[in-house]
């Protein structure tokens, strides 16, 4: 981190005063709203503090308690297979979907609306009723089941082989936001580039591999990045449809979820809550450091 | 990474932030932003959780009060339990408490432990504590200091639905007489004659072990000052799981996962197999039975809990179900108070709430109601009153550390048992020594 | 201009399906699995307007995605609409209005703020880029639940907790590094010729940003507004933490439908979830126009 002296030219000092400029709001954010509470949660992970009495400090007694706990083990172990198998399939599907939706067909815009729809529902109440419907005993997929000649009358999201991956569906499902994203980077991709592919005889695969995909690696590259980070850090949908107990037999005590139950819970240790969560950023910012290391290796940009 | 911190100054801002924290976790005297109460209209705040029914009651309430007493004006607040709780939690942390607020147990332990709420024996002369039993106390007592007033008289009970035991053809059971195994073979016997409906709902939660262990004489929660230890013994715990072994073994239950499903958050009464006919028998919060016999359509009885007339000991305990409280920072204490005792004491009051927080604590109260109680109430306060006519053992204040995860524990080593994971003294054995880690002090 | 634009890309459409030979067949089968999975997409949707629209009894006990009245006839049932707009008294109207505006100043925030620490991140050199880049992605990783407090603490000393303030200034200084690192991965997908040759021109800093490359950058803009609106307007948390009954959202209304402790009045959530979600998918049917709109980059000059 030495600095290196070097003679500053005028260009690059007229940059450096344009740079301030432009990141004024963002230092000020920075500062003055997300670093402050950032470094107070850190201070409060080597405290044990109820929210109802000044925090007291404990050193690393938070951290030494974390190692002895089985919730923790468990919870990050149904975290990273939610984020193993559920990031990739979003992803694929919602690249899938925005390239079929991307352009050539009549009442495109309808389509991305509808298949934007469960993405709009987001967090609202109404959608671990709806879960329920859909996966519970008397629900849709059962029903689905009885139509084939298979009879069950197992509760999907209740069954603690099976909870779990109703959450990875009900993620799966919400790919909206990834598929919107993905749509807007492929206005980035030229025209012209897929018509000198197709003069050259390429098929619609060869097209892809060759001239959409490389030109959609930064847009794929942060999709990627945040939906890992989202992954990790997931709780409404584990809330909501568990109504926050993590239930049947913690098969969904996603990490946030516990945190959650450990800093407004009935036992309101924020303390404790602070530790777990600054061990979660030291996981996904490893992972993220991976992710940006790797990234040189395979995302293009333009410049 | 530290380093970077400090490098762009970030590390002043956290220091700062830091000191806010420490700061507004230490001062116990809010900073006045108002005049003093002397002259002029006070404005209180008033936090409870609820639904919108309620809201709409308990705004009644506030506009009689404010009638009757023009000096004060009160702002009201509500959310459901859980939104309630947190955001009142970050509140307790800011120092921003509102001055009057509802609470309960376990959460409320905390609060009092940390003296957090205002001892209403200061301000005895806004607020009349005498007329109430003094046994509703006794979960809001230490050290003499009385941190909360009850809105009312709750509890659980088991309700059966008469027509589908009249469709199965099986008897409804006596209430006054039956035991554990009765459950069992009734159930078994509901399910068999109409396999569509399950005997009795398979419960998911902590409510029938309660009165389980209090049945063999001892507590349910670990009593506040932790020299006692535990309230249950890991047998009584085992004997109640192999109990739900053999009320599963019956088939005269729901499916494991098909309980949970419907005992879920976001569930609700309305969702349940007793107001989807889908079940005969089953445990509801008392107060919950006009709501349930809305949604069912049909009428429900009460039966006392089983093994009563058999067990050591009365299992059965009726407790309030929410308290009044008022922060002990308020800058209004004496007008905090006499808003209390308004929706406490005052007939007015409670003609506007009637049962909606459990039956009134104040006995006067309750006898100024009877002629306005709608059936379901009337059965409802009933149920209550022949509760609080017998002996019941009292609950108490209970510990912090242990208390306050106790159900959240139980419930889900519950689920191991459900699963076939545990067996019935295994998972005893692992709720007394989770519990046992727990306890404060320890 | 930009109809033009519009105008070539159809014609490239239909000319590209119509190249593959068997155009009609093939884009029925496109239409045919589109729907199919789109009736997968819709169906909760659907349940949740029927719900809506059954008398409050018949919501859980009968399957049927028709309303039906309690004698099992076709019926639409509008009680659960009236008495939800006018809930205890309240008027579910001020709270969509307290949510719109809440939403119409945060994407404003959003798109000046982000757009421009993305372009000092993406477009300029300046010492210390790297590790502010670095603590941006970091602010993105930490749980925000461990935040609330602090946060709570801090705008509570400052005395605005009960106004909008809270929920809104954040959006003016760039908190939401979602989007300014979105817009970051969007700029860098710009050929820097297109600025060089701007900075040719004579143009400065500020006029090759909102000449050159925020035009570029529509569909990402475009996406930033959408998403902001939505995630607003769905921001549960800190709307219940910060406002009040005068203040409340629409959301936070929402929730005090049902109470697992009293009794619930859920076909009056479905009906308002219904009138909630209305706004925000007509504002995604509109807004997402702009996704594919914008002047494509051509690469070439």
């Amino acid at each position: 981190m030495a600095r290196t002296r070097q003679p500053v030219s005028p260009r690059q000092k007229r940059q450096e005063r344009a740079a301030i400029a432009f990141m004024l709001p963002w230092f000020i954010g920075a500062v003055g709203i997300t670093l402050g509470p950032m470094v107070a949660s850190l201070y409060l992970s080597f405290t044990e503090y109820n929210l109802l009495t000044a925090p007291q400090w404990v050193g690393f007694d938070n951290y030494v308690a974390m190692a002895n706990d089985p919730n923790v083990a468990k919870s990050l172990a149904v975290t990273f297979s939610y984020v193993l198998i559920g990031t990739p399939i979003n992803l694929v599907i919602a690249l899938a979907v925005a390239m079929a939706l991307n352009r050539g067909l009549r009442g495109l815009n309808f389509y991305r609306s509808v298949y934007y729809l469960p993405s709009l529902l987001g967090g609202s109440v109404a959608v671990g009723v709806l879960w329920r419907r859909i996966f519970g005993s008397d629900g849709l997929v059962n029903q689905f089941l009885g139509l084939l000649g298979i009879e069950s009358d197992t509760s999907w999201v209740a069954n603690p082989d099976s909870a779990l991956w109703t959450l990875i569906l009900l993620h799966a499902w919400t790919f909206g936001s990834a598929m919107v994203i993905f749509l807007a980077g492929l206005r980035q991709v030229p025209e012209e580039l897929h018509e000198a592919a197709s003069l050259d005889g390429a098929g619609a695969t060869r097209k892809f591999w060759h001239v959409t995909l490389p030109l959609l690696t930064p847009i794929l590259f942060f999709n990627l990045v945040l939906g890992i980070i989202n992954s990790f850090t997931t709780f409404t949908q584990a809330y909501i449809v568990s109504g926050g107990t993590g239930a049947p037999a913690k098969s969904t005590l996603f990490y946030a979820l516990y945190l959650y139950q450990q800093a407004f819970g009935t036992r309101h240790a924020m303390g404790y809550a602070s530790a777990l969560a600054w061990l979660l950023f030291l996981i996904v910012g490893l992972l993220t450091a991976v992710n940006f290391w790797a990234s040189r290796k395979w995302v293009h940009y333009a410049s | 990474m530290i380093r970077m911190f400090s490098r762009t100054g970030a590390g002043a801002a956290a220091l700062a932030g830091i000191g806010v924290l420490i700061t507004a976790g230490c001062s116990t005297d809010a900073s006045s932003t108002e005049s003093s109460s002397d002259e002029g209209p006070v404005t209180l705040n008033f936090a409870w959780w609820g639904g919108d029914d309620r809201a709409a009651l308990q705004q009644e309430v506030i506009d009689a009060f404010e009638a009757e007493n023009p000096g004060i004006s009160i702002s009201a607040e509500y959310s459901n339990y859980d939104d309630f709780w947190t955001k009142l939690n970050t509140q307790a942390a800011a120092n921003d408490l509102p001055d009057i607020f509802t609470v309960i147990d376990p959460f409320m332990y905390d609060y009092i432990d940390n003296g957090r709420l205002l001892d209403l024996t200061t301000v005895s002369d806004a607020v009349d504590l005498e007329t109430i039993p003094e046994n509703l106390f006794s979960m809001v007592t230490k050290d003499g200091a009385v941190y909360g007033t009850p809105s009312g008289v709750a509890s659980f009970g088991v309700v059966a639905d008469p027509q589908i035991f009249n469709e199965a053809g099986v008897d409804l059971p006596d209430g006054d007489t039956w035991t554990w195994d009765d459950v069992v073979t009734t159930a078994g016997a509901v399910t068999a004659a109409t396999p569509e409906v399950a005997g009795f709902v398979l419960p998911t939660d902590s409510q029938v072990a309660s009165i389980w262990v209090r049945q063999q004489g001892e507590d349910w929660g670990p009593v506040d000052g932790s020299a006692q230890g535990l309230g249950f013994t890991v047998e009584s715990m085992a004997d109640y799981w192999s109990w739900v072994e053999d009320l599963v073994a019956s088939g005269g239950t729901q499916a494991p996962d098909a309980a949970i499903e419907a005992a879920s958050a976001g569930g609700g009464i309305e969702q349940s197999p007793l107001a989807l006919h889908t079940a005969a028998m089953g445990v509801i919060s008392a107060n919950q039975l006009g709501a349930l016999e809305e949604a069912a359509g049909r009428e429900f009885v009460f039966l006392n809990w089983p093994g009563e007339s058999q067990a050591p000991e009365l299992g059965a305990w009726a407790k309030p179900g929410t308290f009044y409280a008022v922060d002990a920072t308020t800058e209004h204490p004496e007008e905090a108070a006499l808003f209390v005792d308004f929706i406490t004491n005052s007939v007015d009051a409670a003609e506007v709430m009637g049962f909606e927080r459990g039956v009134q604590p104040n006995p006067e109260v309750v006898e100024a109601l009877q002629d306005s109680l709608t059936p379901a109430d009337q059965r409802f306060a009933d149920y209550i009153t022949s509760l609080t006519a017998m002996d019941l053992q009292p609950f108490h204040l209970q510990d912090t550390g242990a208390g306050s995860v106790q159900v959240s524990t139980f419930d889900e080593v519950n689920q191991e048992v459900l699963f076939g994971n545990q067996t019935p003294a295994e998972a005893a054995q692992s709720l007394y020594d989770q519990m046992e880690a727990a306890l404060s002090g320890s | 201009m930009e109809r033009d634009q519009r105008r070539v890309e159809s014609a490239r459409g239909s000319q590209g399906s119509a190249r593959k030979g068997g155009g009609m067949s093939v884009s029925a089968l496109k239409h045919f699995s589109l729907i199919a999975v789109g009736v997968v997409m819709i169906y909760p949707l659907l349940w949740m307007v029927s719900a809506s629209l059954k008398p409050e009894t018949m919501i859980f006990s009968s399957p049927s995605l028709l309303p039906l009245d309690e004698d099992g006839n076709f019926a639409l049932n509008l009680d659960s609409y009236v008495e939800g707009w006018t809930m205890q008294g309240g008027d579910f109207g001020k709270y969509l209005l307290n949510s719109f505006i809440i939403v119409a100043l945060c994407i404003i925030g959003n798109l000046m703020s982000c757009t421009m620490a993305a372009y000092g991140f993406s477009r300029l050199m300046w010492r210390g880029r790297n590790i502010s880049f670095a603590i941006m992605m970091m602010t993105l990783m930490l749980p925000g639940f461990v935040l609330i407090v602090p946060q709570y603490i801090m705008w509570s000393q400052l005395g605005l907790v009960g106004t909008i303030l809270p929920i809104v200034v954040p959006k003016f200084v760039a908190v939401d590094a979602f989007f300014v690192f979105m817009m970051v991965q969007f700029f860098r997908g710009i050929p820097r010729e297109l600025d060089e040759a701007a900075a040719i021109d004579g143009a400065g800093y500020w006029r090759t940003f909102t000449r050159i490359l925020l035009p570029i950058a529509t569909p990402a803009i475009a996406t930033t507004a959408i998403f902001t609106f939505i995630w607003s307007w769905n921001d549960f948390f800190s709307q219940l933490l910060y406002l009040n009954r005068d203040s409340m959202t629409a959301t936070v209304a929402l929730s005090n439908f049902v109470d697992a402790t009293g009794s619930s009045q859920w076909g009056q959530l479905f009906a308002m979830s219904v009138v909630t979600i209305v706004p925000v998918f007509l504002v995604f049917l509109v807004g997402q126009r702009f996704l594919i709109q914008g002047i494509a980059t051509t690469g070439l000059k």
